[in-house]
């Protein structure tokens, strides 16, 4: 589970002009066995929001809770909650696949049978065996994102973040990404995944926020969303909702 | 911290930069290549500068034969200056005579030899020909003639010399042989002046193993700084520079780690990479020397370096190769991608090579002061190393600051690792362009501005720089180097971008405490700086600074001696360092970094690797006092304070024999009030940081120091 309550991230950047309001005081609950989609076109804030959440950032105000450890108090456990992966996290390419599962591993501190063990099985779920000794730069770009997916889920964490999963990767290994990340709801876990994928949210999620500027616009099951809109897409809600922002800045 | 976690990620860093062979040409394959290249461009050198020394005059003494006749004709006719000996010292040729004697033929005694070599130095001799009693008769009566001939191979001057006596000595010899054959052309005395006159073979005075050591002494601490570095480089940028760019840096920052783990992890890495590398080039080097010496023939030169002087360089590159890499590591966390981190490879090569530089030059040794000097430091402890006779304190401060500099550096990367804007920096929107230089929106001077001002008062105190033989020359050459040099530059700067002069200056009334307290701090740091001078380096020698302020001082009237030491400088040079510098860095990299990178330019201005360590320190208090007073005034009367403390003393004979005779005490004192003063000046709350000029729209200078555990 994640809660996050108030989050506000202020950047100090010259060429905004000096402080800028990455994250907006949001708030919201990813239950375990949903999907939560976080929306947003570009510059929303939505890396800021998920790096916070992975205790990668500090949050100039509000508290994050992950499993209901305060991740400011405790970022070494919350970590150990936290499977985290982005459509641009890379491997490291002179390590083999079991290498870079077996390192991963270790740094969270599994003990040498069981991670063994689980290495194996990381290598048979993903088809990676043939390749379990070659160095990760010679793999195929769908090979290559199996392996991070392997590594983000080796120490079996109940909470799974995906940051833009599918950026950058062909059709296919979009897919096989999509389908693990169903797969994690199906085994219970909570997972939170940012995109600005359209049909990627109405495929996967169960809860949405949409975030503009730093700020949540809406929240809500999907469902929920479509109903009070009155669409059939999330697409139009998002454009929508988009549009009356940019129009009339001062009613957000 | 737990230490199996950087002991994992070391190990993996490790295997990862042995796969990489670009780090690996880089780093160890290439120097290994080079060391052919290296040796024959630096016999070209040799030659180069030899020839420069041919067309010089060396002195030479010249005994047994009158300076004014034939054979000093044909010495002056290679550029030799023949010399009686007795004019310097009436018992001086009879001195050499005594300690060739002692020497004789033995190869061993290396005892008369020293002092020979020592003797010759002393009245400047590059070296000396001693003709036994009837040289010229014997010559002429085609008999046997000796003459001793002395020369120090370890001298450039007395190498060349050498060279130049071997020529006179045969064209003297041909020119007897001639007369000779005109006048007794029997076939016989021919063959028998063949071997006249005889030479005996020339005496060294540099023991076996000092010419090996000389000809590597100079070089070899340099080279190990320059491994160190490499060997540091590469893999530091591809560990974290690299990392962040192939993305692999985020999934290490979710994984269960602090930052200071993963910094360490790969310090640790990168440090390993950068010992070994220095090791294996020294190892081949030892070996393509050897082999050079093997073919210069047996008995010239030995290479057989006494083996503590092997583990003294071992021990010393530990914390060499460990500053190193901590530097490497912090500035290449700061790119955003392998290419530009090879970018930051330049200034930090620009910044280490001066300071290894100063160590070639001919009259530095190893001494307490020099010791605390970073780099410097290594090159002159392998030099004294191998040239023998080298003082254990010195060695000892030399290692010790090194181990506390690489500490230092590791805490640098460790906080560098921690910032935000560091690490999750990106390559756009981030780079150099225009609006880098616009002054920023509280009107301060932005860093480039701070570099641009500092660099171009260095250009301008070299090019205004003259000869400083005269009083006058030295009075001219004071004001131009603080008022145009040193003061101008900001001034116009800062009127040229049109910056908040308020601010970027610091103009602002101290209060009246914190005015007496910045007198106390300048007399009691003054105290404490000499205090440490005269109890570390008792060797000091004189500096081109002092004989300035010699030549001053007997120039201009007492009153205005005081003034130019007490006043101008300290408005100057705080205008600069304090005033704009400071503010130019303030806003981008908080006020720690600041201070710190502010004295430390303040003490590269003043061109003096002994005043180094002292000026930085200065520099550092003077910083402080600025930041904690916010007033510009309070740092100049500081500052003020302790060059009247030196300016004064040389009127006042009293203060100036407390001065210069300091007891532990009245050290420790210094230091207790030094201590209780910078208390003070912690406990002022700062005036508010300068705003933006847009009310809306504030600077927020604590979101960059945020900070992940």
């Amino acid at each position: 589970m994640i809660e996050a309550n108030g989050l506000t991230k202020i950047f100090f950047d010259p060429k905004r002009g000096g402080e800028f309001r990455a994250v907006d005081s949001i708030s919201f609950r990813c239950e375990p066995g949903r999907i939560f989609g976080l929306l947003g076109p570009n510059g929303a804030g939505k890396t800021t929001t998920l790096r916070i959440l992975s205790t990668s950032l500090v949050p100039t105000a509000g508290q994050v809770f992950v499993g209901g450890i305060d991740v400011a108090v405790h970022p070494a456990q919350a970590r150990q909650q936290l499977g985290f992966c982005t459509g641009t996290t890379g491997v490291y390419e002179r390590l083999s696949p079991r290498e870079m599962i077996e390192y991963f591993g270790r740094l969270y501190g599994m003990d040498e049978d069981s991670l063994a063990a689980r290495a194996h099985e990381l290598l048979d779920l993903f088809g990676l065996r043939p390749y379990e000794k070659t160095a990760c730069g010679k793999l195929s770009a769908g090979n290559r994102q199996k392996v991070s997916l392997a590594r983000t889920i080796v120490h079996d964490p109940p909470v799974l973040i995906f940051d833009e999963p599918t950026t950058s990767l062909d059709i296919l290994v979009a897919r096989t990404v999509m389908e693990f990340i169903a797969d994690c709801r199906a085994r219970g876990r909570t997972v939170i995944l940012s995109t600005h994928i359209m049909s990627e949210v109405e495929k996967l999620c169960d809860d949405v926020a949409m975030l503009h500027h730093g700020k949540i616009l809406l929240q809500g099951s999907v469902e929920q969303v479509l109903a009070e809109a009155g669409v059939n897409s999330i697409e139009d809600v998002f454009f929508e909702h988009i549009d009356r922002c940019e129009t009339e800045p001062s009613s957000s | 911290m737990r230490n199996r976690t950087v002991q994992l990620i070391a190990k993996k860093e490790l295997v990862d930069t042995l796969r990489d062979r670009r780090t690996l040409f880089i780093a160890l394959l290439l120097p290994l290549l080079l060391y052919p290249a290296l040796l024959l461009g630096l016999t070209g050198i040799i030659g180069a500068t030899q020839r420069n020394l041919a067309s010089d005059e060396q002195r030479i003494l010249l005994d047994g034969v009158d300076t004014a006749s034939e054979l000093g004709d044909l010495l002056r006719a290679q550029k030799l200056e023949p010399v009686a000996g007795d004019s310097d010292d009436a018992i001086l040729p009879q001195r050499v005579a005594e300690l060739l004697a002692d020497i004789g033929h033995d190869e061993k005694n290396d005892g008369a030899r020293g002092q020979l070599r020592l003797l010759l130095k002393k009245h400047s001799y590059a070296g000396a020909i001693v003709c036994d009693p009837g040289f010229v008769a014997n010559l002429g009566a085609s008999k046997r003639a000796f003459v001793s001939l002395v020369f120090d191979s370890t001298d450039e001057a007395s190498k060349v010399a050498r060279g130049k006596v071997a020529r006179a000595l045969k064209a003297f010899a041909d020119a007897r042989r001639s007369e000779l054959k005109g006048r007794l052309p029997s076939q016989l005395d021919l063959i028998q002046f063949a071997e006249a006159p005889v030479q005996r073979k020339p005496i060294e005075l540099a023991s076996l193993s000092q010419r090996g050591a000389y000809s590597f002494a100079p070089m070899l601490g340099l080279l190990i700084v320059v491994m160190a570095l490499t060997g540091a480089f590469y893999p530091a940028v591809d560990l974290a520079a690299g990392e962040k760019e192939r993305g692999t840096l985020e999934t290490l920052l979710v994984a269960p780690v602090t930052r200071q783990e993963i910094v360490l992890g790969k310090f640790v890495a990168i440090w390993i990479i950068a010992i070994v590398t220095a090791l294996l080039n020294l190892f081949v080097m030892g070996i393509t020397f050897s082999k050079l010496a093997g073919m210069m023939g047996t008995g010239k030169i030995a290479f057989d370096l006494p083996a503590s002087a092997v583990v003294i360089v071992s021990v010393i590159l530990i914390p060499t190769a460990a500053l190193f890499s901590a530097i490497a590591l912090a500035l290449s966390s700061f790119a955003t991608s392998y290419k530009e981190g090879q970018h930051y490879m330049s200034p930090l090569f620009l910044a280490a090579m001066p300071l290894a530089m100063v160590a070639l030059l001919p009259n530095i040794e190893l001494g307490y002061g020099i010791a605390l000097v970073p780099v410097a430091n290594v090159v002159l402890l392998v030099k004294s190393m191998l040239l023998g006779g080298h003082a254990m304190g010195p060695a000892l401060v030399a290692t010790g600051a090194m181990v506390v500099y690489a500490g230092l550096a590791i805490a640098a990367a460790v906080s560098i690792f921690k910032r935000e804007s560091v690490l999750f920096r990106t390559g756009a929107g981030r780079g150099f362009d225009a609006s880098s230089l616009r002054a920023s929106r509280a009107g301060l001077p932005v860093p480039a501005h701070g570099l641009l001002a500092f660099f171009s008062t260095l250009a301008l105190m070299f090019f205004l720089s003259g000869k400083v033989a005269t009083s006058a020359a030295a009075v001219r050459g004071f004001f131009l180097t603080q008022f145009v040099a040193v003061l101008l530059p900001c001034v116009l700067l800062a009127k040229k971008l049109k910056l908040n002069l308020k601010a970027t200056f610091a103009l602002r009334m101290p209060r009246p405490s914190q005015a007496l307290m910045a007198i106390v701090a300048g007399v009691s740091s003054v105290l404490v700086v000499i205090g440490l001078y005269v109890g570390f380096m008792p060797e000091r020698q004189e500096t081109g600074f002092e004989e300035i302020i010699k030549l001053l001082f007997a120039e201009v009237p007492p009153w205005l001696f005081v003034v130019m030491l007490a006043v101008i400088p300290p408005v100057c040079e705080e205008t600069l360092c304090r005033g704009f510098v400071l503010s130019s860095l303030r806003e981008r990299f908080g006020v720690r970094t600041a201070v710190i990178v502010s004295a430390l330019l303040f003490a590269a201005l003043h061109l003096d690797v002994y005043r180094l360590p002292s000026t930085f320190l200065a520099g550092i208090v003077l910083g402080f006092i600025l930041v904690r007073t916010g007033s510009l005034l309070a740092s100049i009367l500081c500052h003020a304070a302790f060059n009247g403390v030196v300016a004064v003393a040389n009127y006042w004979p009293w203060l100036a024999t407390r001065v210069e005779a300091l007891d532990g005490v009245t050290v420790g004192c210094a230091a207790v009030v030094l201590s209780l003063v910078l208390v003070f000046f912690a406990r002022q709350v700062p005036p508010p940081a300068p705003v933006a000029s847009d009310p809306a729209d504030p600077v927020d200078l604590g979101e960059t120091s945020s900070t992940v555990h």
